[in-house]
């Protein structure tokens, strides 16, 4: 299951779209807002969050923070989908703990891309998300 | 030269301090007529009065102990860091802030102390207005700085949608669309993206603005290459030709100059497109003027008055595209430095833009 934090309807229709026609068979459930996200993630076990960064309540910073403070989730690839023409955003997107990043309005061809990158650091690391990891490393984002 | 005491009298008077001599127990010997305005009195009356006559009741005290140590100890003390801030005390009762600067002098065989006073009130007043002015517009931009960005992006969000559904549009139903359906709506993504520009550049000119400028050394030829070199990669179906004479340095905000160059060798790249060998020279002519130039479609200098408001546009965008803020973008910048900027042109024979970042003094450095 796939998890997306979107708080637009807008873009949460294009990340939709680009999610189907990517060839995703995942199931898609929708968080509008950062506390929403936790306790939906926390609840659900995603294989993978896709996040905006701009979120209410608790931004998109917050919500990886808090993903990767929690053992279970340590691991779950996190995708960042961006509007910011601000670089310094996916920077610390990344220093907190994201693999990667696609700009919007979400192009699936990027989208693509953006998930082929995470299924290579899945192969690379042998970690798949969500499971129990006995070996307490912590490899964080590519 | 010899002082006379003639010539000392004079200038006791003339002085537009107040100037006064006091002895050793304190009594004023003489209070020159600005003490007196000062103070409220007549100059014969000063001189019937201790010293601690001009300082509030509150403070007589210690300043009595004070004059005793410094007798003991007495060396001259000028205004400034190591001068006294107090307040003295006018006839009518008011206090008001006086800066004071102190020293011995040996008349007839006994010590006195020369004072010098000058009233403060006027600069406190203005140094208050400062901090007060200072401190509202420091808020005020960082209001304007939150309210741009929050703008933009709120603008852009809405744009997003428009560019994201076009495109939509275009993939999942191109098959069922005649050319002409194709055409509109590609006509609606160039004008969203078009949009999008126009509010990046904005935010971009009112950061200009605002920008604390930070003053240094700044390697002008090494910006410029750098940012050529960036340009020119991405024009791979001609040929430009970049010159940039070497050691130009500017005293100015490197991060300011940067945009600066970015902004008129974009410009430079984009009106040359059209000719088979682009040639853009950075460089500095004789009275010390930075330029860069370039052999493009050039302009009528009968315009020039336009060319650096914001959205002017000498040129059709069916010609060359473009949001008509770069130009706007260097003006703020160089007037941020107290320099100017102008251009001289041609049509269809290219262009050169001036600008200097500091006032001209005429010196060349």
């Amino acid at each position: 299951m796939i998890l997306l934090v979107e708080d637009n309807p807008d873009d949460e229709l294009l990340a939709m779209r680009a999610l189907r026609k990517s060839g995703s068979t995942y199931d898609v459930r929708v968080a509008r807002d950062g506390k929403q996200a936790i306790e939906m993630i926390e609840r659900l076990a995603p294989r993978l969050v896709l996040l905006d960064l701009k979120l209410p309540y608790l931004d998109g910073h917050g919500v990886i923070t808090q993903i990767r403070q929690r053992f279970l989730t340590r691991h779950t690839p996190i995708v960042v989908l961006t509007t910011s023409t601000e670089p310094g955003d996916v920077e610390r997107a990344y220093q907190l703990g994201a693999n990667s990043f696609v700009q919007k309005p979400v192009d699936f061809l990027e989208f693509v891309t953006a998930m082929r990158r995470i299924i290579e650091y899945w192969l690379e690391t042998n970690r798949a998300p969500a499971q129990a990891d006995t070996d307490g490393g912590d490899g964080q984002g590519t | 030269m010899e002082f006379s005491d003639e010539l000392f009298r004079r200038l006791l008077e003339a002085a537009p301090d107040a100037i006064l001599i006091v002895d050793r127990t304190g009594a004023i010997a003489h209070a020159n007529p600005q003490t007196a305005h000062l103070f409220g009195y007549t100059t014969e009356e000063m001189e019937s009065l201790s010293i601690e006559a001009l300082i509030p009741e509150r403070a007589r005290h210690r300043h009595v102990a004070h004059r005793e140590s410094y007798q003991a100890n007495s060396a001259l003390r000028p205004m400034g860091k190591e001068g006294l801030s107090l307040l003295g005390r006018h006839h009518d009762g008011h206090e008001f802030p006086v800066a004071i600067s102190l020293s011995p002098v040996e008349i007839e065989g006994a010590w006195y102390t020369i004072a010098i006073c000058r009233d403060m009130t006027a600069h406190q007043k203005t140094e208050e207005t400062l901090r007060q002015t200072m401190n509202h517009l420091r808020q005020a931009n960082r209001e304007l700085e939150s309210f741009s960005y929050s703008v933009a992006h709120d603008l852009r969000a809405p744009l997003r949608s428009i560019d994201g559904f076009s495109q939509a549009l275009l993939e999942d139903y191109g098959a069922q669309l005649d050319a002409v359906a194709h055409d509109y709506l590609a006509r609606v993504r160039a004008a969203a993206q078009r949009m999008a520009s126009l509010i990046d550049d904005l935010l971009a000119l009112s950061r200009v603005s605002r920008a604390e400028i930070i003053i240094g050394d700044v390697d002008l030829s090494g910006t410029a290459l750098e940012i050529g070199k960036r340009l020119l990669s991405t024009e791979t179906k001609r040929t430009i030709d970049l010159v940039v004479a070497p050691n130009l340095i500017a005293r100015a905000d490197p991060r300011l100059v940067a945009i600066l160059l970015e902004n008129l060798l974009r410009n430079a790249v984009k009106f040359t497109s059209k000719r088979e060998e682009a040639r853009i020279i950075v460089g500095r002519n004789e009275t010390g003027a930075f330029f860069v130039k370039d052999n493009g479609a050039g302009f009528d200098m009968a315009h020039a008055h336009k060319l650096f408001g914001v959205f002017q546009r000498l040129h059709s965008s069916a010609e060359f595209e473009g949001t008509g803020i770069g130009l706007a973008t260097v003006e703020r910048i160089v007037a941020r430095h107290g320099g100017r900027v102008w251009a001289e042109a041609e049509v269809d024979r290219g262009a050169t833009f001036f600008f200097e970042l500091a006032p001209n003094t005429g010196a060349t450095s």
